[in-house]
């Protein structure tokens, strides 16, 4: 036999019939694995009559540490005292960010575990709704008229408005706001009185910031402050306080490489180039190094008070001011919220459970014990007596700032956006590419992730 | 049973094709579950990867075919590029540090006299194997911290102006590749030492009588003696360095401006961070491709160096 007859010999070839079976194989993987997501149900929900009897089984997904499912149990107990027969189940997730949590959930769903609650911030609210994955919430609303306006009346109009403005989609609503964060500027007193310096009041100035940077740095001693290049806890508060945002009011097109966006980033790098914060790229802790009294001043919102009555520290010696204006006054807002899963089956007692979160019961378990480390969305507990439980006499300030404050810009893209502006403040802060340069391609970047 | 024998005593056809049948049973049930895992994890995950490349899927709703959509936008896709380039450079610095400063550790600990240094310069080199890739980023993102890390310490001290390794478009992937070396150089460290064992002592002393210095004892008998460890080592770091995604994943997130966005982590970002995972496959099957060419261009090459006569 001739060589290259052998060869066509032992050279596999494949059958018309072959053929197609490979193919019915792909197309049978790719629908098994396509097959995984779960079904949304379409149509209206079943409403109960108001006070119906609920029973049945509520799991509850969120992020954060194991410990905290007690916390969520405790108030488990509570809503039973009232529903005995409504057995409720926390399951957490441990990530780095909420890009991370916002994956794990999906591709739980996507895998075919079931949920009736979950625990979602601002980021990521108008990309669940907008997949059509969470409940709209009206029929409840509407069904609760009477109970709805009288705790309507204990939340901040602003609070509110945002909520409904930013999340709500062809006019329905899905969030309810159980409690939220602002940007404040946290600062020791003791550091400050070390440096000679008066305590900073609302209105202070950007100058009036620097100075006293400048002043912690070099007559107590310290790291002056942490600036990070985050969204949120970042560049956000000084966008607002120089009247301007990284998007614009209908978050549809970028203000990145605006004069007012480039200078807030400009400030900020300068206090890194004096050496009034560290650069990024190590290992910052601004957290723990607040706590240990290292750093003269940082912008927080509600979480550090968790960590600062673990180590012990005198919050006597801790102030919280409003942040520092240029052109207004500013802070970025950001909510937590317990949407109920369009797969829910069991959505009213889901709704109860999302009403619950706004009780008397739970919203002084978030002031008292700074549960998720928020404010709680309601009035009487985040300024009344039980805000100051084991905190600084100045809480009361974060619930108030939420009266100017805007609501973090997160359209569905939210994740490309926060992943490309970290990216690019971390350049800018360490002096690799020029603020004006990196401004223009991040708007690039920005434009193309809300365009899609 | 004798209607079966023949005279002599030899086997009949009939009991040659019941031998061979239980022979087949028994050689299909020791590869099952192999068989049974390639299929599963490998097999169909690829099939599906194929068939899923052609869709728009954002996991919680229905694929819909696309065509070749997918395709087109890969080939406009400038980060896909990048990403690209930046893997290949990686694979390329990979193996070449690999080989060479593996080699040359083999061949000193080869050549050590006590068995206890052999022992601890072992140990010390394959040690960072072991090491979970988190606990490695966290170590080395203390270590190159730019305001306490000892490096950038010394190097102050030095009057140098050390860069932020991380976050610098010029140092980041440089600083990633150094890492990966340190990470995984104690495996490709073992191969070559094994093989540098297996090199017959007589051949040397043959070349050496022959007049053949240490320089040409090395390029004439222990490089031709390895090249089949030393391919094997080259093929499996080019393999494993074009599939990298944990330093990037955990140090830069393929930052700053994608200068260190390697495949793997753009694959993982299309799939499970903006969820079109149509387009991820697609990203996946190019990746697929490009260690293919490369694997088998390494194999072209080696005709020409690899030598498998003893």
């Amino acid at each position: 036999m001739p060589d290259d007859a052998r060869l066509a010999d032992a050279t596999p070839t494949v059958s018309r019939r072959g053929f197609l079976a490979l193919g019915a194989t792909m197309a049978g993987a790719a629908a098994a694995l396509t097959a995984c997501g779960s079904a949304v149900p379409q149509g209206p929900p079943k409403v109960a009559p108001a006070g119906a009897p609920l029973s049945g089984e509520l799991r509850l997904y969120f992020q954060g540490s194991a410990a905290e499912i007690a916390t969520w149990n405790s108030l488990f107990a509570v809503f039973r005292k009232a529903h005995p027969n409504v057995h409720l189940t926390a399951v957490n997730n441990i990530g780095p960010d909420w890009t991370s949590f916002f994956a794990n959930l999906q591709i739980k769903i996507a895998g075919g575990q079931k949920f009736d609650l979950i625990y979602l911030p601002t980021e990521g609210q108008r990309l669940f709704a907008s997949k059509g994955l969470i409940q709209n919430i009206d029929p409840w609303l509407r069904r609760d008229a009477a109970e709805m306006r009288s705790l309507y009346q204990d939340i901040d109009k602003n609070l509110l408005a945002a909520v409904k403005k930013r999340t709500s989609l062809r006019g329905e609503n899905y969030y309810l706001p159980y409690g939220f964060n602002t940007m404040l500027v946290w600062y020791r007193k003791s550091l400050f009185h070390k440096a000679n310096l008066p305590i900073p009041h609302r209105g202070w100035t950007w100058t009036d910031y620097l100075s006293a940077a400048r002043a912690l740095r070099d007559k107590a001693g310290v790291q002056a402050l942490s600036t990070t290049p985050d969204y949120f806890a970042g560049i956000e508060p000084w966008l607002l306080t120089n009247g301007t945002d990284l998007l614009d009011s209908r978050w549809e097109s970028s203000r990145a490489s605006t004069p007012a966006v480039i200078e807030a980033v400009e400030f900020n790098r300068n206090l890194i180039a004096e050496n009034l914060a560290t650069a990024p790229g190590g290992i910052a802790d601004p957290l723990g190094q607040f706590a240990a009294g290292n750093i003269g001043m940082v912008g927080f919102g509600r979480w550090p008070i968790n960590l600062l009555r673990t180590n012990k520290v005198d919050m006597s010696d801790i102030g919280i001011v409003d942040w520092p204006i240029k052109q207004r006054l500013g802070s970025p807002v950001g909510w937590g919220s317990l949407p109920i899963l369009r797969t829910s089956q069991n959505k009213n007692a889901a709704w109860e459970f999302v009403k619950f979160m706004l009780s008397d019961a739970v919203q002084r378990t978030i002031a008292r014990e700074a549960l998720s480390g928020v404010v709680p969305a309601r009035r009487s507990f985040a300024v009344g007596s039980d805000i100051l439980y084991q905190s600084p006499a100045d809480s009361p300030v974060i619930y108030n700032a939420v009266s100017y404050a805007s609501a973090l810009p997160a359209p569905t893209r939210e994740n490309l956006i926060e992943a490309a502006l970290d990216d690019t403040l971390r350049q800018i802060y360490i002096g690799a590419s020029t603020t004006a340069d990196a401004m223009k391609r991040l708007n690039k970047t920005i434009g193309q992730a809300l365009a899609t | 049973m004798t209607a079966t024998l023949t005279a002599a005593g030899r086997p009949t056809r009939v009991q040659r094709t019941i031998r061979q049948r239980r022979e087949n049973v028994s050689g299909y049930a020791f590869i099952a579950p192999a068989l049974l895992l390639f299929l599963l994890f490998v097999a169909v995950p690829l099939l599906a990867c194929i068939a899923l490349s052609f869709t728009s899927w954002d996991v919680l709703t229905p694929a819909k075919w696309a065509g070749l959509a997918n395709y087109r936008k890969l080939a406009h896709d400038s980060v896909a590029w990048q990403a690209l380039i930046n893997t290949v450079l990686f694979a390329v610095a990979s193996v070449v540090t690999h080989i060479v400063i593996g080699m040359a550790l083999a061949l000193a600990v080869n050549r050590m006299g006590s068995r206890i240094l052999r022992y601890i310069v072992r140990t010390t080199v394959f040690f960072p194997v072991i090491v979970s890739w988190a606990a490695a980023a966290l170590l080395w993102r203390y270590v190159l911290d730019p305001d306490f890390g000892f490096i950038t310490y010394y190097l102050k001290k030095l009057g140098a102006s050390p860069p932020a390794w991380f976050i610098s478009d010029r140092w980041a992937l440089p600083s990633l590749i150094s890492i990966d070396l340190w990470k995984t150089l104690g495996l490709t460290f073992i191969i070559l030492l094994a093989g540098l064992q297996t090199v017959p002592e007589t051949l040397h002393e043959a070349a050496a009588i022959d007049g053949a210095g240490p320089w040409r004892r090395f390029w004439n008998v222990t490089v031709p003696m390895m090249s089949p460890t030393l391919l094997f080592a080259a093929i499996t770091t080019a393999i494993g360095a074009l599939q990298i995604f944990e330093p990037m994943y955990i140090i830069t997130k393929g930052g700053p401006n994608n200068s260190t966005l390697s495949m793997s982590e753009y694959v993982y970002n299309t799939a499970f961070r903006d969820f079109t995972m149509g387009y991820a496959c697609t990203l996946a099957l190019c990746l697929v491709a490009a260690i293919i060419l490369i694997t088998g261009i390494q194999f072209w090459l080696s005709r020409r160096w690899v030598t498998y006569d003893r």
